[in-house]
């Protein structure tokens, strides 16, 4: 018998005896992920099940503290992004299973949630456009503070791309990896990001240090494009659209957190 | 360093994958989750599927397909073919796509290009571009080799000339939010003959997101010329489909010619 406890188990033990014990072997192989709105949920999901490992999406805080492994996934905008983790009372879940060091894996806009703050947020619809475009320079709110602030995890904030280089930041490209990676496997992901993390200090203003940072070079611009962190695992790409390199890294991370 | 993208396409009708030579004389050949399948073994960096016969003939894209294709499949799959309005997209991603290409109902309705921008991301938004050449009017006919080319935008899977400039269009898109353009040369497409390099070069020159060229690609040297011309992704059926040169053989000779490639 599994000796982790888990909400799932603490369900199965109201229910019948029966189904119990058929539905904790799926459960206790299984991942929650946060449903924060239209994303490509679906490709999520396939990449796991491929993996042999059931997924259900959650918008539960205590599933989100919980779980045995969570992710957060994310397409779309870093405000609406947090909007919506805090319109379902997500913020603080998530922010308890980080500092219990409980696994979590966060891709793309997921990992830039995690920081303090993002010029996406800060930028008006036309400023979105001309970053997007790259046809002007930056827009002149650069240096303003953004109202809407990140799970603050990572204690570094995300900025765009500059407009001498090509963005959105489409395709494939090289995840250069550091010595002592437990996760990441030097290799190509697929990435498609406009908005990206220059740097990230050793430390964070939890308990868990940055272990591992991984870079990829766009341009003539170096950016994050993975941490490790204890538990955590937080990715610039889409390790779910990255081929069988991408689907080694998440059967990585799952099996190094499954007690 | 961002590499150039091989990207297949398979054109779908009924379930089934067809190769159109000018989008006519649809011929089956086969299983798209199998070919998926085969295409990433090989090392396609995305694959494209489009349901060709979509608008002409009022159809939805097959969900069926994209759904068994998505299980088998670990890289981005954007999907074409009759999208109208989100409620096609909010399916089509349920299915397993990671972006749609809108086309004709676009051209219509440039508003569903901000629209899917805005609810599903740049990332997820594709232009899907046919262009053909215009003829020179009469009065340009004495000295065409010294008149610039231009392109309207066809749709209609080819059937309906616009008048509508490429390039305003590639730029209108770019700021509605388009995230890429994938565009077909109509002049070129199923001839076998090499992209048409003029409009790959005018587009991509044009916008700043990425250009995927579409159309008349037979061999590997046609993918070259592509990229040489401003594209940062090669779309292409026949060249893979009839088994003359593998995905890998293809990154192979790029490679070998000095195009940043993932192999």
């Amino acid at each position: 018998m599994p000796q982790q406890q888990s909400p799932e188990q603490g369900n199965a033990s109201i229910i019948d005896g029966a189904i119990a014990q058929q539905a904790m072997p799926t459960k206790l192989r299984s991942v929650f992920i946060i449903n924060t709105g239209i994303a490509n949920m679906a490709s999520l999901e396939a990449s796991f099940r491929r993996l042999g490992i059931a997924t259900v999406r959650t918008l539960n805080p205590d599933d989100v503290l919980n779980a045995s492994h969570v992710v957060l996934p994310g397409v779309g905008a870093f405000a609406a992004g947090m909007e919506e983790l805090h319109r379902h009372g997500l913020v603080d879940a998530i922010c308890e299973r980080r500092s219990l060091n409980r696994p979590l894996l966060a891709v793309c806009l997921g990992m830039q949630l995690l920081c303090g703050s993002s010029q996406e947020s800060t930028d008006t619809g036309a400023d979105r456009n001309a970053q997007t475009n790259a046809q002007t320079d930056a827009p002149t709110n650069l240096g303003a503070t953004s109202d809407i602030r990140g799970l603050s995890l990572f204690n570094t904030n995300v900025i765009r791309f500059p407009s001498h280089v090509r963005i959105p930041h489409f395709g494939w490209n090289q995840v250069e990896v550091p010595a002592g990676a437990k996760f990441l496997k030097p290799g190509y992901a697929y990435f498609a990001n406009s908005y990206h993390l220059a740097s990230i200090p050793s430390t964070t203003t939890s308990a868990h240090a940055v272990t591992i940072a991984a870079h990829t070079i766009h341009g003539d611009i170096s950016f994050v494009s993975a941490v490790e962190s204890g538990s955590l695992l937080a990715c610039q790409f889409h390790p779910e659209l990255s081929g069988a390199w991408g689907e080694d890294l998440i059967a990585r991370w799952f099996t190094e957190t499954s007690a | 360093m961002l590499t150039k993208r091989i990207i297949p396409c398979l054109d779908t009708k009924d379930g089934q994958v067809v190769k159109g030579v000018r989008f006519a004389n649809l011929r089956s050949l086969g299983d798209p989750a199998a070919l998926a399948r085969a295409y990433e073994e090989q090392g396609a960096d995305e694959l494209v599927i489009l349901d060709v016969s979509a608008t002409p003939e009022g159809r939805r894209t097959a969900y069926d397909t994209i759904s068994k294709v998505r299980d088998v499949l670990s890289i981005p799959l954007t999907v074409g073919g009759g999208i109208r309005e989100s409620a096609d997209v909010v399916r089509l991603l349920e299915c397993g796509a990671d972006k749609v290409s809108v086309n004709t109902a676009a051209v219509t309705n440039p508003e569903l290009i901000s629209h899917i921008a805005q609810t599903f991301g740049c990332q997820c938004t594709v232009l899907a571009l046919d262009a053909a050449r215009m003829l020179h009017s009469s009065a340009n006919s004495s000295s065409p080799e010294n008149t610039p080319p231009r392109w309207e935008v066809v749709t209609h899977s080819g059937a309906k000339r616009t008048g509508l400039d490429v390039i305003e269009w590639a730029r209108q898109a770019q700021e509605l939010g388009a995230g890429e353009i994938l565009l077909t040369s109509w002049d070129k497409d199923g001839t076998r003959s090499g992209y048409d390099l003029e409009l790959l070069t005018a587009v991509s020159t044009a916008v700043r997101i990425p250009v995927i060229a579409s159309g008349g690609a037979a061999t590997p040297t046609h993918l070259a010329e592509a990229f040489s011309a401003g594209a940062d992704a090669v779309l292409a059926a026949s060249i893979f489909h009839d088994g003359d040169y593998t995905v890998l053989d293809v990154k192979q000779y790029l490679q070998s010619v000095g195009v940043s490639v993932r192999i």
